[in-house]
């Protein structure tokens, strides 16, 4: 994957520099996230001119203080056509003049033949498209779908290279895990990164969607699940495959380490004791710590997902894939830092993991494996929730029966694959006891977080 | 039928039994005189196409697909005359007329297979694949292997095993003796001097046999194909190849050849995923198949079908998904049939009607023209206790008169029993009821029909799959691709539940959907391209996306209580 390039850096004069920090900042400010205080003093950090001329295409960076902020103008001539893709006042940020003359600057990602033009140049014109959407716009950036194969972010602040998202969907790639939206173009310049192009997941439904779709048919047919016509088994049993695919490319991406056990129950021990409800002194807790106190002193830790459940994962005409990594690409909308929607439980299972100086967090792909089979047990809760709410049909038999079921596909599925035993402790029973450890820690971790969450 | 060389693109076919569709001299057989004098119906129903299932004489050990004679018709079902007489009168309503020919093989009671059994050395004795022993060709697999064990069959006259891929009474013609070659374009031009649309060309993928394959998709298949292709369309443009075939897509457009080869082809995997989608409740049986079919040549066309009469053929599924379906559509071990289950659409969906419409629904809408078996528009049943496939050739049910109205032969004298029973039995459904019924489901066919025909794009359009988060809901567009024609929207609901539905439609902004079966204009896609719908258990909806919708269209009750 080869940076995009472009037509290159443009000399402008003292004035047209002002005048381009200036744009750029008020653009910003109105869209209310760069404060009045820092319009004075805007510097141009970068400006790369992508297309030449009229309609043409200039990449601007700007700072002020400590903040800084990216925009790509779309110049037309006075009186030309645009192509509006957002009802938004905030689509034209002013007039500009260089050497082609006097330009009407728009946000190039809000004009949908700019954008197209700008998806070309971005992907060294590996893309092409015809007709594009907005998806998002917001003060961490804008997103366009293009002809629904193509997404290109534009991040409204520059990030140092490499952005550990971008990074790790790359990482991802590289190492040979076609189970991820692909990347199609890295948008970097002067040490920055600027955005983002990737493929995007045609005709997916999120794995909770589908688990739901499963669990209405059984809840209605009343009947055993592999009697069901809707039956997840051989779903489950795809997605557990995919799972150990993407911890063996991880493995590949970041290598792997060796950590005692201990840390990760003691982890627990204090999640539960914050989790409250006496759950400490629950016999089944008891025994699960106890199991895992025993363990054997040493297991294979690699990068994993980190919250991985049936939110995360998507399936498509191609079979499952991992449709949201952390950390995302994008924070949600009032959000900040890394944490991406629907990850309450991020904090806590961040305790999971093994720093060592110089390498990322690692931990057990266990882990992953206990969060999804947290979430067949969730979401089967829900459905007969949804279904019973007051709990008088028996639901809960049907559920367990389905998440059994679903949970023995989804480990035959992970543990089939060639070369995942290597990532694993080497005896079933030690697999089983750090699984279910790991399973008790989702659960704790979302009685902690659950009195306003979604429900996933 | 001179005109429109590409009718088929368009077309709606209708498989027929003829001896099981109407008997016109009580002799307790359907026959030709039968077929057409119930040309009325099948006019009035809307169909385009007739498929005609073997005609030919026959043992009638494998339903006519064991021919004994290719010149001419199977006396129980009348004379070339009334063949004749018969495609005159069709032709002369717009409806054309194809039929089953059996290129791979012929009855062992043929008189080619008689001579060529007899002696090593008779002029036919290369009409067949013979061979010392039966050890040769072992990749190739035995078809029907519930009933057949290997592809050689020993004969005690020749002292040698003869090659058969389907049953032993049905010996494989030799297409490497060009003799064979000639003597079977013979037959094609013979039949379509007689006025045929053109055949359904029965297991094709057969035709050879080298060492070291599996003898299926062979080049030299694909030779032959489209040496009678050049032959048909140099003397009889206009006609029809149908090619069945039951390969994976990938395998099977290589039967269109690049256009010169057939100009249909049945779309096998596709079916079992249509009833599999159904049960699971989400779209991707569906939807990854057409991912995984390729484009075809221009001119060409799908074949799609619900049902045939076959059984429901699970050879191009995995093992997996083959169990899956006889769990869940063979609960009684007699349903099974072969490597399939011998049930009718109705009695698979338990007579299901919004299940049906649903399948129907798909079936008019997915790229090919639809195939529909006789009696399926009235939702007929099965008879499981019936042998091999006759458990769904049972006699079309016209009245509730005696035998169905089918013949008015003693009961004891049919060809197969009527169904009787109380649910899908002839007194509960039937023609004359459905069509005094103006709600019935055979009316509902009925207007489906003339929707289909109103809009062609549905024929010939290019199929464009529509995102959609919900799993239960399948979406698409089919598209003019030289946008001449409005595109139509069809979006269907895979669920026993009423399921929400979300669409991008940001490519038709402004558009708005008039849905088709009542023409009713609904609200046009909003500025954010987005476009919600609730769809009802089963449900489903064709829009046509107008770019201005007639003013005459738009409801507007009026100033209150004016008369004009």
């Amino acid at each position: 994957m080869s940076s995009a390039g472009g037509t290159g850096t443009v000399a402008l004069d003292a004035q047209a520099r002002k005048t381009l920090g200036q744009l750029v900042a008020s653009h910003a400010r109105r869209q209310g996230w760069w404060p009045d205080s820092h319009d004075e003093d805007v510097e141009v950090l970068s400006v790369w001119r992508w297309v030449d001329g009229r309609p043409g295409l200039v990449d601007v960076v700007v700072e002020s203080g400590t903040l800084s902020a990216h925009l790509v103008l779309g110049l037309r001539v006075p009186g030309d056509e645009s192509h509006f893709l957002v009802d938004d006042e905030d689509v034209v940020v002013g007039l500009f003049e260089d050497a082609y003359g006097l330009a009407v600057a728009f946000d190039a990602m809000c004009d949908g033949e700019l954008a197209v033009m700008l998806l070309e140049v971005v992907t060294d014109g590996r893309s092409s498209a015809v007709h594009s959407r907005p998806v998002r716009r917001d003060a961490a950036g804008s997103c366009l779908v293009f002809d629904d194969r193509v997404m290109l972010t534009s991040f409204s602040t520059p990030r140092q290279v490499p952005d550990p998202a971008i990074k790790l969907i790359v990482d991802l790639d590289e190492a040979g895990f076609n189970h991820i939206p692909a990347p199609l173009g890295l948008w970097r310049r002067d040490g920055m990164e600027l955005g983002f192009a990737q493929e995007v997941l045609v005709g997916a439904s999120v794995g909770w969607a589908l688990a739901l779709t499963s669990l209405r048919d059984l809840y209605a047919s009343g009947c055993r699940p592999e009697d069901a016509g809707g039956d997840f088994a051989s779903e489950a049993r795809a997605l557990g495959t995919m799972t150990a695919r993407m911890h063996l490319a991880l493995d590949r991406a970041y290598g792997r380490g060796h950590c005692g056990t201990a840390v990760w129950v003691d982890a627990v021990e204090a999640e539960l004791a914050m989790a409250g409800g006496g759950l400490l002194g629950r016999p089944e807790v008891v025994k699960v710590l106890a199991d895992a106190r025993r363990l054997p002193s040493r297991c294979p830790i690699i990068r994993t997902h980190g919250d991985y459940h049936l939110g995360r994962v998507a399936r498509t005409e191609q079979g499952w894939f991992v449709s949201e990594l952390l950390p995302a690409l994008l924070p949600a909308p009032g959000q900040a830092g890394e944490m991406p929607p629907g990850s309450e439980a991020r904090p806590a299972l961040a305790a999971r993991c093994v720093e060592e100086p110089g390498r990322m967090p690692m931990c057990s792909p266990l882990a992953d494996v206990a969060d999804m089979l947290w979430s067949f047990r969730h979401v089967a809760t829900v459905a007969a929730e949804e279904r019973d709410p007051l709990g008088r049909e028996g639901l809960s038999v049907m559920g367990d029966a389905w998440q059994q079921r679903n949970r023995r596909a989804f480990l035959s599925g992970y543990l089939r694959v060639s070369g995942i035993a290597g990532l694993l402790p080497p005896d079933r029973k030690t697999v089983r006891s750090l699984a279910a450890m790991f399973e008790l820690q989702r659960a704790a971790a979302r009685m902690a977080a659950s009195s306003t969450l979604p429900d996933r | 039928m001179a005109g429109d060389e590409r009718w088929y693109q368009r077309a709606v076919f209708y498989e027929v039994l003829t001896r099981g569709f109407y008997d016109s001299n009580g002799d307790g057989v359907g026959d030709l005189p039968g077929l057409r004098a119930k040309l009325d119906y099948l006019e009035w129903l809307g169909v385009d196409c007739l498929w005609l299932l073997p005609f030919y004489p026959s043992p009638m050990r494998d339903s006519g697909y064991d021919i004994s004679d290719f010149f001419t018709v199977h006396p129980d079902l009348g004379t070339l005359d009334d063949l004749s007489a018969f495609l005159d009168d069709a032709h002369g309503r717009g409806i054309r007329v194809i039929a089953d020919l059996v290129l791979n093989h012929t009855s062992d009671q043929h008189p080619w297979f008689v001579e060529s059994r007899s002696s090593r050395d008779n002029p036919k004795a290369d009409w067949y694949v013979w061979n010392d022993d039966d050890q040769r060709w072992p990749e190739a697999r035995v078809v029907f292997v519930d009933v057949e064990t290997s592809n050689w069959s020993w004969d005690p006259s020749r002292q040698q095993y003869y090659w058969h891929r389907f049953y032993s009474h049905q010996p494989d013609l030799n297409y490497d003796n060009p003799a064979v070659v000639e003597e079977m374009l013979g037959v094609v031009k013979f039949w379509l001097g007689i006025g045929l649309d053109g055949f359904r060309l029965d297991a094709v993928p057969y035709l050879f046999q080298r060492d070291g394959t599996t003898g299926e998709n062979l080049p030299e298949t694909h030779a032959l194909l489209k040496r009678i292709r050049k032959e048909v369309d140099a003397a009889y443009p206009g006609r029809v190849l149908l090619a069945e075939a039951n390969q994976w897509p990938a395998d099977l457009v290589d039967y269109f050849g690049e256009g010169d080869e057939c100009h249909m082809c049945f779309h096998f995997p596709l079916m079992p995923r249509l009833f599999m989608a159904v049960r699971r409740e989400q779209r991707f049986p569906i939807s990854e198949i057409i991912a995984q079919t390729p484009e075809i040549p221009e001119g060409c066309q799908w074949a799609i079908f619900l049902r045939n009469h076959d059984e429901l053929t699970l050879e191009k599924v995995s093992d997996e998904e083959r169990d899956y379906m006889v769990a869940e559509y063979a609960k009684d071990p007699r349903m099974k049939r072969h490597m399939g289950i011998g049930r009718r659409l109705a009695t698979l969906i338990d007579g299901n009607r919004s299940l049906a419409e649903l399948l129907y629904a798909l079936l008019f809408s997915l790229p090919g023209s639809p195939v529909i078996y006789y009696g399926d528009e009235l939702l007929m049943g099965d008879n499981l206790y019936l042998g091999d496939r006759d458990s769904v050739r049972t006699p079309m049910q016209w009245s509730p008169d005696r035998n169905g109205g089918f013949s008015r032969a003693d009961f004891a004298q049919l060809y197969l029993p009527p169904l009787m029973d109380p649910v899908y039995g002839y007194a509960a459904l039937n023609v004359e009821a459905q069509q005094r019924n103006p709600s019935s489901f055979l009316q509902w066919i009925r207007r489906m029909l003339q929707v289909r025909k109103q809009y062609p794009v549905l024929g010939t359009g290019a199929y464009d799959a529509l995102a959609c988060g919900n799993p239960s809901v399948l979406a698409y567009i089919r598209a003019d691709e030289g946008g001449g024609v409005n595109p139509v929207l069809c979006i269907h609901n895979l669920s026993r539940f009423s399921q929400p539905g979300t669409l991008e439609l940001s490519r038709w902004l402004g558009r708005t959907p008039v849905e088709l079966l009542g023409r009713v204009p609904f609200p046009p896609v909003g500025d954010d391209g987005t476009y919600s719908l609730t769809l009802g258990p089963y449900g489903f909806y064709w829009f046509e996306l107008v770019a201005e919708v007639p003013d005459e269209t738009v409801v507007d009750p009026g100033p209150m209580g004016v008369q004009l």
